[in-house]
């Protein structure tokens, strides 16, 4: 379950669905949009058979209007695709009353896809629907990945309590997600695993590097969408502190978002309009193309989930810059393969770029150390099968108390 | 003033108006100035129609279809029947706009003004003024304000069209009023004439903010900034100024007042700087309500990216507080660093907490300092001299006695 399939900016769970099924699984994407524009920047998908069949977009929500006259057919073709299945719903979840209807018409897809196990890849997108685990008799596995955790219901103490008692399993990123859930109210014997993003290492190859140079601007690169959390502003009065310290070097951003307008601002109110590009959004071949012509890749966060970027980034032998904000610290190992300094500190920033231009030699053997690093910690074979694991422990605990129930409505009878 | 009122249409501002530009519309009626105001929503409150203004009823391009049909057959048979003259217009300035929807839309925007009558036209915004251009060919003398951010923000963004927007509306207007000589000068950039312009600071009422009988004593510094929040405000730096100022042993509480999308940025910062026990977010208020907090607050900060001017400082100096503000806009056309506050670099909470502990440690700078702004504002910056110059300026704009 995802909000949009297949995004750019979200490409993990594109490979985590090829990957799995792969390996045999009988994976379907649940989602609220499918944009044909998108699915032009994933020619991997195309390579799939049937894998349209596999995506199910919801009906609209909006109009309203719309909704009320699409419900009766939402609920004749659920009929007709799982009829036991969705009397089953409508029984269980009587207790909403005519609202039913609405949950019916909103999870018509799930209803009709009778899975075995649901997987809600955001845990913002989870916390509203819990109750459907009970609805469907279907356990649920919720990920946390970042701006869940950290933006999301901050103010509300009780914001993911059904979460927490809802899921049967939750899977985190790494270990500062673990803690943050904890601190939001997580209890520490809920059932979880940490499994860090993994990246395509084949084809972020490093062999097609053009860095190999000794002229020109030292070539800064970050590669994300334009958003406050990713620290832009930051990285920018960092490259104005370079520029005064009489350091030659350029800065291209690849990515769009809403922060763009405030990006342009601190561009022209620092006068570095002529070194820094703004390059919008690229497929993941134009990833692979800046970072093979940069020198170093700057992620200024102040808060961060994991980063795949980052990632990208090692596995093409370029050295890494960034902040301690949530999983980078776990990302790129400090003095390694990247130099990691303390979040919203510009001058930290500009000084680990600064001793990187001027050090060549170090630059290539941390790049050097990424791709070693992200080739034997975040292959996506090894996360694959980390979810497969996962998905067998869930569903082996499921016939188990199953088996128990039958047992006891048996002693009872 | 002239024996006929002086009759001024505002195109632009939307319902409930921003609480400064209330009180010039309230301020010009009470002047002798006939204010019309257009408006997308019919006022619903009772100081609208107390102070004499009256609405002018726009459309949005909004709703179901078919009303939305309905409504610009209406409009535009109407706009036939008032001044086919202006129709005209207005269909061929249209054909600018690329694609039916677009054209509707600009069409829905412009055909309530066919036929219009008045001595001015009031722009409070540059953007009000890039959507109604063609109404600048109606031979009606134009103002047009330039207030700050859609002059020295807005057109740094790559893909809006302001820049591309502002300087045919600069080149057509009558005159172009600058709440700041910093804006007249960012204004410049985007080819608006020197001679058109006049700058008039913005004013507040030293009766209504006022400082308190008595201000109580508190063990924290109580800090306030007042002002959306959108990342222009810069709100977060004054965060960080915050986890230092606690982090040397100086006990300090800010309240943040306003609302806006940056909440969320604002949420994570106070979450991961772990100062919930010492920040506030008060959401927007009421005047009174901004103003009791000023009155039970120490000292008035604002570290915005960029300002206009800095109304909100005013409103601040006015209630008797010392202010921090950064470097940007016109800021130091209203405040003097040293005299009635400190003024530190943008984007610098390590300069911005230095001037708060100045203040934090010293109580006597801090009165000195608040009675050198009440005493500024009541000599530069009230609300009676603004209007005053104001009804100049559109006096001298009906005549096109500007340049």
């Amino acid at each position: 379950m995802v909000p949009t399939f297949p995004r750019v900016s979200e490409t993990f769970v594109v490979s985590k669905f090829l990957g799995l099924l792969a390996q045999g699984w009988d994976v379907h994407v649940v989602c609220d949009r499918s944009d044909a524009a998108e699915w032009s920047r994933f020619p991997q998908l195309s390579g799939v058979p049937g894998v349209r069949d596999r995506v199910h977009v919801s009906w609209p929500h909006r109009p309203r209007w719309k909704a009320a006259v699409l419900m009766p057919f939402a609920l004749l073709r659920c009929l007709f695709d799982a009829p036991s299945k969705t009397v089953a719903f409508l029984v269980r979840a009587r207790r909403l009353g005519l609202g039913v209807f609405r949950r019916l018409y909103l999870d018509a897809a799930l209803i009709r896809l009778r899975s075995d196990l649901m997987h809600f890849e955001f845990g913002a997108l989870a916390v509203d629907r819990m109750d459907l685990g009970e609805f469907l008799d279907c356990p649920i596995v919720v990920s946390f990945r970042g701006y869940d955790l950290n933006y999301v219901g901050l103010e509300d103490p009780a914001y993911y309590a059904p979460v927490w008692r809802g899921a049967a399993a939750l899977h985190l990123l790494g270990a500062d997600l673990w803690r943050r859930a904890q601190r939001r109210g997580c209890p520490p014997e809920k059932r979880h695993v940490l499994i860090p993003p993994a990246i395509d290492v084949a084809f972020f190859d490093p062999a097609g590097n053009a860095r190999r140079r000794d002229t020109g601007p030292f070539r800064i690169l970050s590669v994300g969408r334009l958003e406050w959390k990713k620290g832009y502003e930051d990285a920018l009065v960092a490259l104005r502190a370079l520029l005064d310290q009489g350091i030659d070097c350029e800065y291209r951003i690849l990515g769009d978002g809403e922060f763009l307008g405030a990006l342009g601002f601190a561009r022209h109110q620092l006068d570095i309009e002529g070194r820094v590009s703004l390059l919008g959004a690229g497929s993941r071949d134009d990833v692979r193309t800046e970072m093979r012509a940069a020198d170093v890749f700057l992620h200024a966060a102040v808060s961060e989930g994991f980063c795949n970027a980052v990632l990208e980034a090692q596995a093409m032998e370029l050295p890494v810059v960034c902040t301690d904000a949530d999983g980078l610290p776990e990302n790129v190992e400090n003095g390694v393969t990247g130099i990691v300094v303390e979040r919203r500190n510009p001058k930290a920033l500009s000084d680990a770029l600064a001793e990187l231009a001027g050090d060549p030699d170090l630059r290539r053997r941390m790049g050097e150390a990424g791709r070693a690093r992200v080739a034997s910690r975040f292959r996506t074979e090894d996360q694959i099968e980390a979810f497969g694991q996962l998905y067998r422990t869930v569903l082996a605990g499921r016939s188990g108390r199953e088996s128990l129930r039958s047992a006891t409505s048996g002693a009872s009878a | 003033m002239a024996e006929r009122p002086l009759r001024l249409l505002v195109v632009g501002a939307s319902w409930p108006p921003q609480t400064f530009l209330g009180r010039l519309m309230r301020g010009l009626s009470a002047a002798g100035v006939e204010v019309t105001v257009a408006f997308s929503r019919a006022p619903d409150q009772d100081w609208f129609f107390n102070a004499g203004l009256r609405a002018f009823r726009t459309r949005d391009w909004s709703g179901p279809v078919l009303l939305r049909v309905v409504r610009f057959t209406w409009l535009f048979l109407r706009a036939l029947l008032k001044s086919p003259r202006d129709l005209r217009l207005f269909l061929r300035r249209s054909r600018a706009d690329r694609g039916l929807r677009a054209r509707l839309r600009t069409l829905n925007r412009l055909l309530p003004f066919a036929g219009v009558s008045c001595d001015v036209l009031y722009f409070p915004w540059n953007s009000a003024a890039i959507d109604h251009l063609p109404l600048f060919d109606l031979g009606i003398p134009v103002l047009v304000s330039c207030r700050g951010s859609q002059v020295n923000v807005a057109p740094y963004d790559p893909k809006r069209g302001v820049a591309r927007g502002l300087p045919a509306t600069f080149e057509k207007a009558t005159a172009v009023h600058c709440i700041s000589g910093a804006i007249e000068r960012e204004a410049q950039r985007f080819r608006l004439d020197p001679t058109k312009a006049r700058v008039i600071h913005p004013g507040i009422d030293p009766e209504f903010f006022v400082p308190p009988e008595t201000r109580e004593p508190s063990p924290v510094l109580r800090l306030v900034e007042v002002g959306s929040l959108v990342w222009v405000k810069g709100a977060t730096y004054a965060l960080q100024a915050v986890r230092k100022l606690l982090d040397r042993g100086i006990p300090v509480a800010l309240s943040l007042v306003g609302e806006g999308p940056a909440r969320q940025r604002i949420l994570y910062t106070i979450d991961d700087l772990d100062l919930w026990d010492h920040v506030t977010l008060l959401g927007a208020l009421s005047p009174v309500a901004v103003r009791d907090r000023l009155q039970q607050s120490d000292i008035f900060v604002l570290p915005s990216l960029s300002e206009g001017f800095c109304n909100a400082a005013v409103e601040a100096m006015a209630c008797g507080l010392p202010v921090v503000m950064t470097n940007c806009g016109g800021v130091r056309e209203g405040v003097t660093d040293g005299v009635e506050g400190f003024i530190v670099p943008v984007r610098d909470p390590d300069a911005m907490a230095a001037a708060i502990e100045k203040l934090a440690k010293d109580a006597a700078l801090r009165e000195r300092m608040a009675r050198a702004g009440r005493a500024r504002v009541l000599r530069q910056f009230t609300l009676t001299s603004h209007v005053h110059d104001f009804v100049t300026l559109l006096e001298k704009v009906r005549d096109c006695r500007i340049a």
